[in-house]
């Protein structure tokens, strides 16, 4: 019935053709974008050109090889090594059917009974073969009762004779000269690492197992591990190492986690060890940052770097103890004096190559010192401003400063104020009631908001020395502009004082009888 | 014959040996208001010394046996001066030596350029401080890049005590490092001074005075628009590097500084002519702009760089004017 799908159009319906016409370009749109999105002509052209193909191989359907001849002169044949081809064509065959009889199972045994015993038959250097004589626990020397937790195998099966020799004389003799040998006999597994543990080294495996039986896991000669290896690293300890740096004092305040929860196996191998120390890792850095991997991260990614971890011989074990110390943190000294052991000599700065100062010659040199360094115990020392392990403030600063003479301190988030009131800067008078803010200031003019809160405001560093100074309030001797250095010529008076630096001349403030700054 | 003429050579002799002028010369050119006289006199032929200038600011020397030499310092005013020496004994004058100076003045177009037969004279030499090591020492004792605790330790301090006598002084200045400018060095434009003195300062100054004014180097070289004395960075022409009575170390009060090359802003009608038909004023008013100062010509121009023309401290017309007329 073709005539119901004939649109019937009668006259000239403009608004019936529109409507038409834009659901033709709708429709016609709507297509665009599919085939833009599945790329469609693409497909299209694929399927073209395999139809094509496809076509072309009906066309000329002949699927049979052509024979090739190929003529070989004598002189030819003559030149090709023949001998050599056939060697490799045989050892490749051989190799092969090598395989394959390995992949085969086995066929049934075709060898006699006795000699599998005299393969299975102990065969030591020195002893002869033995009749099997196994012993009853009940029967066991009453030195081995009652029996204990674990027991070393043999024992537990009776079977004395695997250590011992039952034909001697002397009670409990062996089978072998040395102990070592007869334990290597059954653990194959020699320890051939790098470091050895002196007892293993010299075969002396008894030292600290016991071959018969024991409380403690691997037949331990203790109450624990870290017992069994403070029997001989323990400061007090009889045992006569060689190098003294092999005892650990474990009866300090501040000890090592892992060495208390769980035991000295977490670092060390009791055996052998690739590192120094039997440790299982690089005792310097990696091994720590095995479990303080947020220490690494900071050492490793951090603007500025302290080199006394980054670039030191020792790196970790510079500033901390592993085993236990007197100080927090399991550091080798008390944190200033820790810090000034390396700082007692200018020092150079990794980033910059820039000398860092003296520190100890110029804490020595001035009495009056920053509260977090003279009020150790309290305030932390050094790192109650530094980061030891790096920070991406200049210095290492845990947080921002300035290197600036001149800072404008809006907007500026100063470490400063992470301790000192902001207030000190920004009012600009303190009221009598106020006082306490800050003791700078002329009458009841703020001193300190004078100095700073300026077009061209100073920097707390510009009057005051973070570390020491010889006068009262940190006020520095001298300070620096471009590379020279001016004297504030400080003198304090009972309720005031008077500068002379080369900023301004000498003006003098009081804070009871007003001399008129800033008016 | 020969007689008379040992007699008069002996006359002359003892004339001449009452006292001589060590320091200054004759027709030296001077560009520090200041003159150290330097004064050997014998006490056998002279016992007091009055020095004069020519304001008739007089000082008497005591001359006594155990010194031969005495120092003093003199001012002077702009242009020539004559500076008198009288030597007596027992109130009778025995000599009398005039010396004459001429003090420049970089800011005054009448003092740039002193009469031809005036010349240079260096003072820090070998042989001049031989003498003066008699009782000074001429080392320098300067630590490189530390200020003196206590200024009067300085070498210098006791002769040049009195430039650093006005209110406003450089920090290197009164802090008496002397030789972080004065270090010997000679520039472009003062080529004849090598080597005639110790301490002389390279001219133009500009490269010892950004070696401290950092900013100044970065800021100025970005700027299209360059004052001939910043350009030519003779900072020293209109400032003095040592102390001034006027703010910024200006050599004058800073109206009369501009003035002093641009005459012809003194009179006449400077900037637009109001209703009120007065000219708008470029001094001896309070500046609106600039709390607590009084308007000046640095009011409106930058007297150094500028992005504006005419070295305007504002790029724009308004922005100009809207510095003081805020509505």
């Amino acid at each position: 019935m073709p005539g119901r799908r004939v649109y019937r159009v009668k006259g000239a319906n403009l608004k019936k053709n529109i409507s038409k016409l834009l659901g033709a370009l709708v429709l016609l749109s709507i297509f665009a974008y599919l085939f833009q999105t599945y790329s469609v002509g693409e497909k299209f052209g694929r399927l073209v050109v395999v139809v094509g193909n496809i076509a072309e191989a009906m066309k000329n359907a002949k699927h049979a090889y052509e024979d090739v001849d190929i003529v070989i002169s004598d002189d030819e044949l003559k030149e090709i090594n023949i001998s050599k081809i056939s060697k490799e064509i045989k050892s490749s065959i051989d190799k092969k059917k090598e395989l394959a009889a390995s992949k085969t199972p086995m066929a049934p045994a075709q060898i006699k009974a006795d000699e599998i015993r005299d393969e299975e038959k102990p065969q030591h250097n020195k002893t002869h073969p033995r009749e099997a004589k196994i012993v009853k626990l009940e029967d066991l020397p009453d030195k081995f009762k009652p029996l204990k937790q674990y027991l070393h195998q043999p024992f537990k099966m009776g079977a004395c004779q695997i250590c011992h020799d039952t034909s001697s004389k002397k009670p409990g003799a062996l089978v072998q000269k040395e102990i070592a040998d007869v334990c290597y006999e059954c653990h194959k597994t020699r320890y051939t690492k790098e470091f050895d543990h002196l007892p293993v080294k010299d075969g002396r495996c008894t030292d600290c197992h016991d071959p018969h039986q024991s409380n403690i896991r691997m037949l331990l000669k203790a109450e624990s591990t870290n017992d069994l290896c403070m029997k001989c690293h323990d400061k007090k300890s009889t045992f006569k190492a060689k190098a003294k740096k092999l005892f650990v004092d474990m009866n300090l305040e501040t000890k090592h986690k892992p060495i208390v929860e769980k035991s000295c196996l977490e670092c060390h191998d009791a055996h052998t060890a690739d590192h120094k120390s039997l440790l299982y890792m690089d005792a310097k850095m990696d091994l720590c940052l095995d479990c303080h991997d947020e220490v690494g991260e900071k050492t490793a990614h951090s603007n500025f770097k302290h080199g006394g971890v980054n670039t030191s011989k020792k790196r970790c074990l510079e500033c901390h103890n592993p085993h236990a110390t007197k100080e927090k943190k399991l550091l080798n000294k008390e944190p200033v004096a820790l810090c000034l052991s390396c700082h007692d000599k200018e020092v150079k700065s990794d980033e910059d190559g820039g000398m860092l100062m003296n520190m100890k010659k110029h804490l020595d040199e001035n009495p009056n010192w920053h509260k977090p360094i003279k009020d150790v115990k309290k305030e932390g020392g050094c790192s109650a401003c530094h980061d030891p392990h790096g920070s991406d403030n200049f210095s290492i600063l845990r947080k921002s400063f300035t290197k600036n003479f001149y800072a404008n301190l809006e907007n500026k988030d100063f470490f400063c104020f992470e301790c000192h009131s902001e207030k000190k800067i920004t009012k600009q008078f303190i009221a009598s009631d106020e006082h306490n803010i800050t003791a700078f200031r002329d009458g009841e003019v703020n001193l300190h908001h004078l100095h700073v809160n300026d077009r061209k405001g100073r920097s707390c560093r510009a009057c005051h020395d973070e570390h020491a100074s010889k006068y009262s309030h940190l006020i520095r001797d001298y300070t620096d502009f471009n590379g020279i250095k001016f004297p504030l010529r400080f003198i304090e008076t009972p309720e005031g004082g008077s500068c002379a630096p080369a900023c301004h001349k000498e003006f003098a403030y009081d804070r009871v009888n007003p001399k008129g700054i800033g008016k | 014959m020969r007689t008379f003429a040992t007699l008069f050579l002996l006359l002359f002799l003892s004339e001449a040996e009452a006292f001589t002028i060590v320091n200054p010369y004759d027709k030296e050119i001077k560009e520090e208001s200041l003159a150290s006289v330097v004064v050997e006199a014998d006490f056998a032929a002279v016992d007091s010394l009055v020095i004069s200038n020519d304001a008739n600011e007089t000082v008497t020397l005591e001359v006594n046996p155990k010194r031969s030499h005495y120092c003093k310092s003199v001012n002077l005013h702009l242009g020539e001066n004559s500076l008198k020496v009288v030597g007596y004994k027992e109130g009778k004058v025995v000599k009398e030596e005039t010396k004459e100076l001429f003090l420049t003045s970089q800011v005054d177009k009448e003092y740039r350029y002193p009469p031809k037969d005036y010349n240079k004279s260096y003072f820090h030499n070998d042989e001049n401080e031989k003498i003066c090591s008699k009782c000074h020492d001429m080392s320098v004792n300067e630590v490189e890049g530390v200020a003196f605790e206590d200024i009067t330790k300085s070498n210098c301090y006791e002769c040049h005590k009195k430039i650093n006598r006005d209110e406003h002084s450089h920090a290197p200045s009164i802090n008496w490092l002397c030789t972080s400018c004065h270090n010997g060095n000679v520039g472009a434009f003062n080529q004849t001074d090598n080597a005639k003195t110790k301490y002389s300062v390279p001219d133009p100054i500009e490269e010892i005075c950004l070696s401290c004014h950092k900013k100044h180097k970065e800021e100025w070289s970005k700027k299209r628009f360059h004052h001939e004395p910043a350009e030519s960075g003779r900072c020293n022409r209109c400032h003095n590097s040592h102390s001034s009575p006027s703010e910024f170390y200006l050599r004058k009060p800073a109206w009369e500084l501009c003035t002093g090359c641009h005459k012809e802003k003194i009179e006449g009608v400077h900037i637009v002519k109001t209703f009120g038909r007065k000219a708008h004023p470029t001094h001896n008013v309070k500046d609106p702009s600039r709390e607590g100062k009084d308007l000046s010509c640095v009011s409106c121009h930058n007297p150094h760089v500028s992005n504006a023309p005419s070295l305007l401290q504002s790029e724009s017309a308004m922005g100009l004017c809207s510095r003081c007329h805020k509505k």
